[in-house]
């Protein structure tokens, strides 16, 4: 038997291979779907929770290792009260998902490398974000997203063309776009 | 709405509030005719019994509007776009809304989510929606007051009388509104488009509260009581089969429960599912584990010595023989002849696969009455029409559950693995969840076509084409259903190699057989992508021959305005437009630092008009993507966040085709399996993207798909403009380190 403590709560595991990645025991066993499948060889972070508030490839690390830690999943991410986490609001304002599949774990990145550094530069962002593939391609977003976040708006490197009425060639930063929205 | 597909229809009227009680507006929505006929709300059968009803829009007597979402979600934003139209007409209050996922059903005309369609198709359609119920609640409104139907005006979810200012909400009328008669669409007036509230606005997507909180029901979170998971050893040679198999050790692998065998399609692949064998498990770990154990001599068939890349260099050098004519205007061998210059050049891109994020998942439950299926699908009426023939049960037998797609871009238009989870569960009798696995997806794919497109110029004195021969080789999507799909199908070599923009009088084009090896399928902008890559990229050479500026040898070779008449309605002057756009936001022709270099390009796709210009840096280091800038005409615009954050991701994807997108085949099979081996890029990799959206009051045209097009050609165009190689054989990375 395995004790699981994920989000707060404590689970008892039964009868479950020890080798088995948390990724699965999370999804097939606990009901929690958050955490995402995408590789299964720690190659796009769409699996990414928080072990001791270290982001973890979830589809790597067996049960044997995660018993009797401290497991936080995107389902925690919010305040038990239910009000979202700075990022998860951030994400809304930027209007970041497309599809939205790997966002779990694009926040989970997020929010870990927030907890490391208040206030990440752009080469920071890249650091702890370039593990996390999006293949619909909001990275532009989840970088503005992740200033805003850490009060940093004002500092974009990426540009986002803006769409105006008059419609011409005005460039403004990914932040004016998300707040027209 | 969290739970996109797992209320039931009870459930749903009761969260409504809707009971009996309701507006049910029905329609019928014929495809073909949807784009530019009005459609009918009623449609008379020829019994003279009403059709069966369509219903998008709901008024529930709490006061909420549920429109259905009957298109498939992955990323494009339609689940917001096309109700916040229906919302638009209808006068509803966006907070009072709640869209609900249409099953796979025809009643809603087509769903296949695919193509860039849904606002080329749905848009009058939805308008139409929104129009007929917002009249009849004013007319609910009327009867009740007896007052004339023009003094009831009807604003932000309410119903007011001009006269006396007495007002009804939407719900307080719904019941009176459903039993109105259905007015006639040609009578419906509809808003003038100063009036629109929610239509050309970036309205914030439904799912993103659910979506950041992990909430979402995606194809692979499906969770069933007594449910069992399946994990498939496909057998990867083309229309090969199973010689023989030893299960014992997969068996003994604890949780795992049984091994089925699915005997897939020999000759033709269509859409059924693989040969394999299935591991039914507990969990998905222990399926994946069992699959480990499995012992398997594949039958390797008719295809077991395929080499891409030798294929490919074959085709390259290969002469010309049964060569097919698509067209043929002027005397291109004169033309050839009396120039003043020619020039020839012969451009590859290989196979690709859709590699999206989530991998295909289905869920099936089956009775022996009914087969209930949760999947990802692009397709649900597909996905209906091949479980019936799989399971030799009728449509009305299947239910298809249309979960949110973790990206799709034509891979989950394909119901093989939908199949899969059907076949198993009337197999096991259980409820079954089938799992892709990354290595999965990758090796056992439907593959975005290679291609091989032989060009020949002859320039004049003046610098200009006076002709152009052209040949593809590429195989057809056609060779799925078909035994001889040698040659290309029409629509193929339309899209963008036999409509080409420029005005040139000596024109041929060509097509010469190519073999099929694997199943080929649609990728996101299909055979678009590898045509505007080498019809970019052959132009940029011929203005590099003459010691032309690129833009200004394009524009010159587009010519006058006109419609190019080929077939394919390019208005030449929109075309023109955006390239001068990109032009001017990049500031071409913009000076550039040591080793750097601008290209551009544009591509006329999905009536869509897309230009791009990229900057580049190549030095002894490697390639690096500095900065793409794109421009978009695509018409009238319903969400233009969306269609910006479809740009910002068509560049992002079309860098990862063109800098790494690569599937080879040796001995048969894919050497290709994951993410380590098939590289997407990532954001350090990510260059700054400035997105230009023309306004436009045309009509709307393709968003999906039209923006990955131009950008390949203009990154080896900007290679070439910083000091690099010309490259004219895709990916990049073969040629240069990606940094
Ligand atoms: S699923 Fe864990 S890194 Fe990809
Ligand atoms: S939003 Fe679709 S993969 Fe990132």
């Amino acid at each position: 038997m395995t004790t699981l403590t994920v989000n707060g709560s404590t689970h008892q595991i039964n009868n479950l291979d020890p080798a088995t990645p948390l990724l699965w025991v999370l999804r097939d066993h606990l009901g929690l779907v958050g955490a995402k499948f995408g590789c299964g060889i720690g190659q796009c972070g769409a699996c990414t929770v928080h072990l001791n508030d270290a982001p973890m490839r979830s589809c790597l690390l067996p049960l044997s290792a995660a018993a009797d830690q401290k497991i936080t999943t995107i389902e925690g991410l919010a305040s038990p009260d239910g009000k979202l986490h700075p990022l998860q609001q951030a994400w809304i304002e930027h209007d970041v998902p497309q599809c939205g599949y790997c966002q779990a774990g694009q926040l989970m990145s997020a929010a870990a490398l927030l907890k490391q550094k208040k206030k990440p530069t752009d080469a920071d962002i890249e650091d702890a974000m370039s593990g996390n593939i999006c293949r619909c391609g909001t990275y532009l977003r989840i970088r503005a997203a992740i200033h805003s976040a850490a009060g940093n708006s004002s500092k974009i490197a990426a540009v986002v063309g803006c769409w105006t009425p008059s419609g011409v060639n005005e460039s403004c930063d990914s932040t004016t776009l998300a707040s027209e929205a | 709405m969290a739970q996109l597909s797992k209320l039931s229809r009870r459930q749903f009227m009761q969260m409504t509030g809707l009971g009996t009680a309701g507006l049910a507006l029905s329609a019928c929505v014929k495809h073909d005719e949807s784009a530019t006929k009005p459609v009918p709300l009623t449609q008379t059968s020829a019994t003279g019994k009403p059709a069966e009803l369509n219903v998008f829009v709901h008024i529930g007597s709490n006061n909420r509007v549920t429109i259905m979402a009957h298109r498939s979600e992955m990323g494009q934003g339609i689940r917001t776009s096309l109700p916040q139209v229906v919302a638009d007409e209808l006068d509803a209050d966006w907070d009072k809304v709640d869209i609900l996922q249409a099953q796979g059903d025809k009643k809603y005309g087509d769903q296949n989510t695919d193509g860039s369609q849904s606002a080329r198709q749905f848009y009058k359609v939805m308008r139409n929606m929104g129009g007929a119920a917002k009249l009849m609640l004013r007319q609910a409104a009327a009867a009740q007051w007896q007052v004339p139907l023009e003094s009831c005006i009807a604003k932000d979810h309410r119903v007011t009388h001009a006269g006396t200012g007495k007002s009804l909400s939407y719900g307080e009328l719904a019941e009176g509104a459903a039993k109105q008669p259905l007015p006639d669409v040609k009578t419906l007036q509809l808003k003038n488009p100063d009036e629109f509230k929610y239509i050309g606005k970036p309205v914030t997507m439904v799912d993103f509260t659910d979506i950041v909180r992990g909430s979402t029901h995606y194809g692979i979170d499906t969770i069933l009581p007594d449910m069992v998971h399946a994990s498939i050893e496909r057998c990867p040679y083309y229309c090969g089969g199973i010689e023989s198999f030893d299960d014992t050790k997969a068996r003994a692998v604890p949780g795992v429960l049984q091994v089925i065998k699915i005997d897939g399609a020999k000759e033709i692949p269509g859409f059924t599912p693989l040969t394999g064998l299935a591991v039914i498990a507990t969990n998905t770990w222990a399926a994946l584990e069992g699959r480990k154990a499995l012992v398997v001599k594949w039958d390797k068939g008719a295809h077991g010595a395929h080499d891409s890349r030798a294929t490919i260099a074959a085709l390259v050098k290969a002469p010309i023989v049964d060569a097919k004519d698509i067209r043929v205007r002027g005397d291109i061998e004169q033309a050839l002849k009396t120039a003043a210059k020619t020039h020839e050049a012969v451009y590859t891109t290989p196979y690709m696969e859709h590699a999206t994020m989530e991998p295909p998942a289905a869920t099936a439950r089956f009775t022996g009455e009914a087969c209930e299926i949760w999947a990802c699908t692009q397709n649900p009426q597909g996905a209906i029409e091949s479980v019936s023939q799989l399971l030799g049960i009728k449509p009305e037998q299947i239910t298809v559950n249309v979960t949110l797609l973790g990206g799709a871009f034509g891979r989950k238009s394909k119901p093989d693995f939908i199949g899969e989870a059907a076949y198993l569960a009337k197999a096991t009798g259980k409820p079954v969840r089938v799992t892709w696995s990354r290595e999965d997806t990758i090796r056992m794919g439907y593959y975005h076509a290679f291609s091989v497109q032989h060009f020949k110029a002859a320039l004049n004195k003046q610098q200009q084409i006076i002709g152009l021969d052209s040949r593809i080789v590429s195989p057809s999507i056609r060779s799925l259903n078909e035994p001889d799909g040698r040659y290309m199908q029409n629509w193929e070599i339309g899209q963008g190699f036999n409509t080409v923009p420029y005005d040139i009088p000596n024109v041929r084009v060509r097509n010469t057989p190519a073999p099929t090896d694997t199943r080929i399928g649609w990728l996101r902008s299909v055979y678009h992508q590898n045509h505007a890559f080498a019809l970019n990229s052959f132009i940029d050479e011929l203005a590099r021959l003459n010691k032309k500026d690129s833009l200004e040898f394009q524009l010159a070779a587009i010519g006058a305005d006109r419609p190019t008449g080929d077939g394919n309605n390019c208005d030449v002057a929109r075309l023109k437009n955006v390239l001068r756009t990109v032009a001017q936001t990049s500031g071409w022709p913009a000076k550039v630092g040591a080793s750097e270099g601008w290209g551009i390009a544009t591509h006329f796709s999905f009536d869509s008009y897309v230009a791009v210009a990229s900057k580049v840096r190549v030095d002894k280091t490697g390639l690096r993507i500095l900065e793409v800038h794109l421009a978009l005409d695509c018409g009238q615009m319903i969400n233009p966040d969306r269609v910006h954050s479809q740009m910002e991701g068509s560049v992002i994807f079309a860098l990862s085709s063109v800098l790494f997108g690569e599937i080879t085949f040796k001995d048969g099979v894919v050497e290709q399996s994951s993410f380590d081996n098939y590289l997407l890029l990532r954001m350090n990799q990510s260059p700054k993207i400035v997105i230009t959206l023309i306004p436009s009051d045309k009509k709307h045209t393709g968003v999906g798909e039209p923006g990955v097009c131009p950008v390949p050609a203009s990154v080896a165009n900007a290679i070439v403009a910083a000091g690099g190689p010309r490259i004219r054989e895709l990916p990049l990375k073969n040629h240069l380190n990606i940094l």
